[in-house]
C-alpha cells in the first residue's frame, strides 16, 4: 500500500469514522514502521481537527434576504 | 405550533396548506447551515448568501411541483452545492495557468496571526482561507462533503491527478501551518490511537 491509502485511513479516523478492523490493523502497522509515520498522522491528524469548523463563524445577514 | 420543533414531513405538509408560511420555517431552520455549505466552496460570504437565496427563490418557484422523498435539508444542500460547483465552475480557476510554486503564508506572518489566536483552529482557518482556490476547493470537498478524489475531478471536470496533485499541495502548505501544533496533535493521536 502507499503513503496515499494509510493518508486516507488518517483522514477518516481523524474525521470519527470507523475503520475496520483490517484496515485499522493496517494502520497501527503502517505507524508502528516508521516514526516518520506518526509524524505524518500527527500532521493530518491537526488539519482535520483544526479545520473542523472552518468558516462556521460566518454571520449571515438573513435581513438581505 | 412551534415550527422550529416541526419536523419535515410537518414542515411539508405546511407547503400545502401555508406555502408562505412553511418557507418562513424553511428558511429559519436551514439557511444558516446552507450559506456554510455554501460558502466553504464558494469562500465569499455574499456569493454563498446569493447562492442559497437563489435555491430559496427556486423552492418558491417549484412549490406546486415539489416531490421530495427523502430529506428537505438534503434536497436544499444538493442544490446549493451544486450552484456552488457552478459557480466556482465559471471563474475558470483550474484553467488558469499553474503557478511554478505555491506561496505559503510567511511564518512571520502565520506567528503573528497564532500570537493573537495561539489556537490550532484559528491558525488552520487562516491557512485554509489563504489556500490558493485550485488547492482550497478540493480540499473542502474532500474534508467537508466526504468527496473522494474521482467524484471531486468529476464534478470540477478536471482529472484526478490534477485533484492528487492540489490536495497534496493543499495538505502540504496546512501541515506547515500546522507545524507549531503539531506535538500537541501528536500527543491526541498518540492517544486517539492507544485508546481507541
Amino acid at each position: 500500500m502507499d503513503t496515499a491509502f494509510y493518508i486516507e485511513l488518517l483522514k477518516k479516523k481523524a474525521a470519527g469514522q470507523q475503520l475496520s478492523a483490517e484496515n485499522s490493523a493496517l494502520l497501527s502497522e503502517w505507524l508502528a514502521s516508521d516514526p516518520e509515520n506518526e509524524k505524518i498522522a500527527g500532521g493530518i491528524n491537526a488539519i482535520w481537527k483544526g479545520s473542523q469548523n472552518y468558516k462556521e463563524d460566518f454571520q449571515t445577514d438573513k435581513t438581505k434576504a | 405550533m412551534s415550527f422550529h420543533n416541526s419536523d419535515e414531513g410537518e414542515i411539508l405538509r405546511l407547503f400545502e396548506s401555508e406555502p408562505q408560511k412553511a418557507m418562513s420555517v424553511i428558511f429559519e431552520k436551514h439557511y444558516d447551515r446552507l450559506c456554510l455549505v455554501a460558502i466553504r466552496v464558494v469562500k465569499d460570504g455574499t456569493a454563498a448568501e446569493d447562492i442559497v437565496q437563489e435555491v430559496f427563490c427556486e423552492l418558491w418557484k417549484k412549490r406546486n411541483e415539489l416531490n421530495i422523498t427523502s430529506s428537505l435539508f438534503g434536497y436544499l444542500k444538493r442544490s446549493v452545492f451544486n450552484k456552488s460547483l457552478n459557480y466556482i465552475k465559471k471563474k475558470n480557476i483550474f484553467s488558469e495557468e499553474e503557478p511554478e510554486e505555491y506561496q505559503t503564508i510567511s511564518n512571520e506572518a502565520l506567528s503573528d496571526e497564532v500570537l493573537a489566536a495561539t489556537e490550532l483552529e484559528k491558525a488552520m482557518n487562516l491557512a485554509i482561507d489563504n489556500l490558493p482556490e485550485k488547492a482550497r476547493i478540493p480540499f473542502c470537498l474532500n474534508r467537508y462533503e466526504e468527496m473522494t478524489y474521482p467524484e471531486i475531478a468529476e464534478k470540477l471536470g478536471v482529472s484526478v491527478k490534477t485533484v492528487e496533485y492540489q490536495m497534496s499541495k493543499a495538505l502540504q502548505i496546512l501541515r506547515k501551518a500546522a507545524e507549531p501544533f503539531l506535538s500537541l496533535a501528536l500527543l491526541l493521536s498518540n492517544f486517539f490511537y492507544n485508546f481507541f
